[in-house]
């Protein structure tokens, strides 16, 4: 049996619910009770939650099905992140969570292309990933075993932050989770029991979910920055995509949904209030309204689980909010956590490999953000302002010389995200291996546009977004 | 400045056996033939060539190839290998078998190590974790055929590699790498002449006047380094400490009587003895410590351990563990025992070319000098496939209860590698085991040798308690008896040798 047999989860809105609701549901059996402390709610209308692939399957143990996330929260489908004018020459990547290409002649397919770029192709990598080109052009792509034959496709949700965290409360209801409204929380000197509005409790584990009862030295992890949330009015017709669009000073980021477009803007840490909100609004193109400026700097806790202390999402670290939701933090921890329930009375192991593995995965996330600047073609003090671990130097090194991603373990993006990043950012590779050259160009040719064929006859057979979200929950269509 | 107008499409490989084979056949097979490939090889420097035994990846590199199997082991006197036994690692008399393949299944997202740990801790189960490995209980049972490759078969949870004659391996290597192309010369480097301004290698000068030049070397000259230790100078990082045998006598004998089907490897007090069952004979070995026992007890304690006749002299080799801090430098790359050695222990030698040959591939330079960018990774993957290798060794040694022997004594007390400790600790305590994905060795390789080496966990995950009791003791036994009643059905190893590859007679 679990030596933690009650859990008290401290913080608010959907890092809260979610956190509580998974750890409930899957420490049930072993009759482990949850509380969720909730603190005052803090998220605006203008808030959201792109959300990673992976949160899927968190979902599915909740038994939280797709089309009630996205009726009850006016929520829609993303592919991946489109980047605009990161490179010098100005240009739209997609980033999708996805394969791009197949393998041929058992080679992996980024080294087919460059070969074939040099050889006067000039269809991007980007067309040859289906989930790219069914973003871009305002579809779905609906799984069958054509599409999972040819390789990864995942998605993730545009997630207005109120109503998701409207949703999971209930949610953590049903699982059994308890919950005590809060004002105030603190650890005991001695970190044994929270102290609640003045009021003792004492559970075997507190995981905070928020930054309130987190204490603890950290570690810068990118420039500071100040950034801009707002709501907008919702686009007539919603892509199944955010746009990343990168200037001089900073980049904005548009986030369809159906009640709103959502706006995200990240400059300079000295910008003042009226040029960011100005930059916001030429950026995206839209008027806003519940605008919220914040002052953001990056850094990541040096101990994550401090004596009964677990420092999930935020709480363990504040990262730029490029490429990566805050949520997919809070999992991390959930999944690290739930692999390392402590079996004595003794969490010394527990704690330190918590740590470590924690530590490892926010550094490659960490590391991916740092390239999008280092690596930037782009010029500007906003760019320029980057730092880079060596094993970003060394990644960047590699791709510029041979369009290859070094492996490392702990790693949140695949090969072929990092490869399009990299492209995205304007970054040519000098060569690529050998080993392509034996494939035979005419046989190359002849699959590049197998594939270009079957993307494009898969891709007008798909629904629009706007359509199969109106199929979900047909009493939400506009 | 010098100019040579082939550029970096020349390669030229010092050094035969199987690293310089397996590294021109390779390289033949991957690369375009603007590539030229040159082997410089002397038939006077005798190449290591013990019996060998392998990982299932030489499968790959073999398939790679469009090598036949059956003809492969025909020719190379190969035997199929389940596993490797180990006697005396833990407690003195007794045995484990590491095998290739998984231990039981995971269930509701738990490892299966925690399951069986509960269900011993609860009194459900008294089966030892190996009747739970298909590949265990097979090697025990001395039989062999090719796995399943349909997922949902028992039959489809394990792999196999081989052990055969490295020697005749390289042969075979050698005429497919000339038949394609690759240019082997015959004779000894008198001496290396090297570009003024880079410091890097221009051209062997052989002992009879041949100039050999070329873009790219690679130095599969063994534990001299010719071009890698010594000429380029690459720091040696030195791992005696950890890894204390620095030697070994080699002898063969007739072929075994009975033909198991797996590697076997048993404690003494200086060191081990190795036993590889070839077709045509037997190889065996005694690594030991000069610092532990005296080279000529080490050599009685082979000739005592022998099961036949012996075919030769025993002979003797020295060697020292460890790697050389950069496996390419300038435009020379160490292949094999000319970039780091560490013994035979879990068979890593040619996995470790394997993966170098592949690398090497696929970061060779197009045009102008080598890049050292594509160098540095190079290194960083060739220092990760040896530091993970070297932990795992040291995990056999360290964890030992044989009490009273001064050189066990000094491995079960030695500070360990950090990487090692931290692992031992997770295992110790809760029964998780290692989560990494690049390098080897495999989760259930870890816990075959972790519990071989009589590591018991004093807990599991807590989250194996949510499964029902009696579900559990169910599922345990049908897995075994699934286990059980298919090895039943299985031919012997040395009957399934005889139909699918026997060597021709001679």
């Amino acid at each position: 049996m679990s030596v933690v047999r009650s859990i008290a989860v401290v913080g608010h809105d959907a890092p809260l619910w979610l956190a509580a609701s998974v750890l409930r549901r899957a420490l049930a059996p072993l009759d482990v009770g949850v509380t969720a402390v909730e603190l005052p709610p803090r998220a605006s209308p203008g808030d959201f939650h792109a959300t990673h692939p992976a949160l899927e399957a968190l979902h599915a143990k909740l038994g939280l099905e797709e089309d009630v996330l996205l009726g009850a929260t006016g929520g829609c489908f993303s592919y991946g992140r489109n980047l605009v004018g990161f490179g010098a020459g100005g240009e739209a990547h997609m980033l999708a969570w996805a394969d791009y290409g197949v393998p041929i002649d058992g080679h992996p397919f980024f080294g087919h292309w460059l070969r074939a770029r040099r050889g006067g192709l000039s269809a991007a990598l980007q067309d040859f990933c289906v989930a790219a080109v069914a973003a871009k052009n305002g579809r779905m792509l609906l799984p069958d075993d054509e599409l999972r034959a040819f390789g990864r496709a995942d998605y993730g949700y545009h997630l207005p932050a109120l109503a998701y965290a409207a949703l999971l409360r209930r949610v953590a209801s049903a699982v059994g989770v308890s919950t005590i409204r809060a004002n105030t929380v603190a650890l005991t000197a001695g970190g044994d029991a929270l102290n609640v509005d003045g009021q003792s409790l004492g559970v075997d584990l507190y995981v905070d979910t928020s930054g309130a009862i987190s204490t603890g030295e950290t570690t810068p992890a990118g420039a500071a920055r100040r950034v801009l949330t707002a709501r907008a009015p919702a686009l007539a017709t919603l892509p199944p995509y955010a746009e990343v669009r990168a200037d001089d000073f900073g980049w904005t980021v548009l986030y369809p949904s159906r009640d709103a477009t959502r706006v995200l803007r990240c400059t300079m840490s000295n910008s003042s209030d009226d040029a960011v909100i100005a930059a916001a609004t030429h950026g995206a193109g839209l008027t806003q309204a519940d605008i919220v400026l914040q002052d953001l700097a990056p850094a990541v806790s040096k101990t994550m689980w401090r004596g009964r202390a677990v420092s999930l999402g935020r709480a363990a670290a504040r990262l730029d909010p490029l490429h990566i939701d805050e949520l997919y933090l809070v999992q991390l921890g959930l999944v690290r956590l739930l692999a390392l329930l402590p079996v004595s009375d003794d969490w010394t192991i527990e704690r330190r490999e918590f740590d470590r593995a924690m530590r490892s995965h926010i550094d490659r996330i960490v590391d991916f953000q740092a390239a999008t600047y280092a690596g930037a073609t782009r010029r500007g003090a906003f760019w320029a302002d980057a730092s880079a671990s060596a094993e970003v130097e060394h990644k960047l090194a590699t791709f510029a010389a041979r369009g290859e991603i070094a492996p490392m373990e702990d790693e949140t993006f695949s090969p072929a995200e990092w490869q399009a990043l990299l492209l995205a950012l304007g970054i040519e590779p000098s060569s690529y291996s050998p080993l392509y050259d034996r494939t035979d160009p005419r046989h190359l040719g002849g699959e590049l546009r197998r594939m270009l064929g079957f993307i494009a006859e898969k891709v007008r057979a798909q629904p629009t977004h706007d359509a199969y979200l109106a199929s979900l929950s047909p009493e939400r269509a506009a | 400045m010098n100019q040579r107008s082939d550029g970096n499409s020349s390669i030229v490989i010092l050094g035969g056996g199987t690293a310089g084979w397996m590294t021109a056949a390779g390289l033949r097979r991957l690369l375009p033939s603007e590539y030229a490939i040159t082997l410089v090889e002397s038939d006077e420097i005798g190449t290591v060539g013990v019996g060998e035994a392998t990982l299932p990846h030489i499968k790959k590199f073999n398939d790679m190839l469009g090598l036949d199997e059956a003809d492969f082991m025909r020719r190379t006197g190969a035997t199929f290998k389940l596993g490797i036994q180990f006697v005396g690692w833990d407690h003195p008399g007794e045995a484990y078998i590491h095998p290739f393949g998984a231990f039981g299944e995971p269930w509701g997202g738990v490892e299966f190590q925690h399951h069986w740990q509960r269900a011993k801790s609860l009194g459900r189960t008294t089966a030892p974790l190996d009747h739970f490995s298909y590949a265990v209980t097979a090697a025990n049972a001395g039989v062999f055929t090719h796995p399943d490759e349909d997922p949902g078969s028992i039959r489809s949870t394990y792999s196999y590699a081989y052990h055969f004659d490295a020697g005749r391996y390289a042969a075979l290597l050698r005429e497919w790498a000339i038949d394609r192309g690759v240019v082997r010369i015959e004779g000894k480097v008198a001496s290396v002449a090297r570009d003024p301004l880079t410091g890097d290698v221009d051209a062997l000068e052989l002992q009879r006047g041949e100039r050999v030049t070329g873009g790219i070397f690679v130095d599969c000259s063994g534990f001299r380094s010719l071009l890698l230790g010594g000429e380029m100078q690459s720091s040696w990082e030195d791992w005696t400490h950890w890894l204390p045998c620095d030697a070994a006598w080699a002898v063969p004998t007739a072929r075994a009587a009975t033909m198991p089907p797996y590697t076997r490897a048993s404690a003494r007090p200086g060191g081990w003895v190795w036993r590889i069952p070839l077709q045509h004979r037997t190889g065996n070995g005694h690594v030991f410590s000069t610092q532990f026992i005296d080279p000529a007890d080490a050599r009685e304690t082979l000739l005592a351990a022998l099961e036949e006749e012996p075919l030769d002299e025993p002979r003797v080799l020295r060697f020292s563990p460890g790697r050389r801090t950069d496996a390419w430098r300038g435009n020379v790359i160490g292949v094999g025992l000319a970039s780091g050695f560490l013994e035979p222990l879990e068979s890593t030698s040619i996995f470790l070319i394997q993966a170098a040959v592949i690398d090497l591939a696929n970061l060779l330079p197009r045009d102008g000098r080598p890049d050292p960018r594509l160098a540095a990774e190079f290194n960083r993957l060739s220092g990760m496939q040896y530091d993970r290798v070297r932990d795992f060794l040291v995990l056999h040694y360290t964890a030992n209860r044989r009490v009273g022997e001064p050189l066990w004594d000094y491995l079960r007390t030695m500070p360990l590698p950090a990487t090692l400790e931290d692992k031992l600790e997770l295992f110790r305590s809760r029964g998780t085991l290692p989560d990494y994905a690049f390098g080897l060795f495999a989760r259930d390789s870890w816990l075959s040798v972790l519990e071989g080496q009589g590591i018991q966990p004093t807990a599991h995950d807590p989250l194996a308690d949510a499964a029902p009791v009696d579900a559990l003791a169910e599922r345990l036994d049908d897995f075994r008896e699934r286990i059980a009643g298919s090895v039943a059905a299985m031919p012997s190893h040395a009957e399934f040798l005889a139909d699918f590859c026997a060597e021709a007679a001679q």
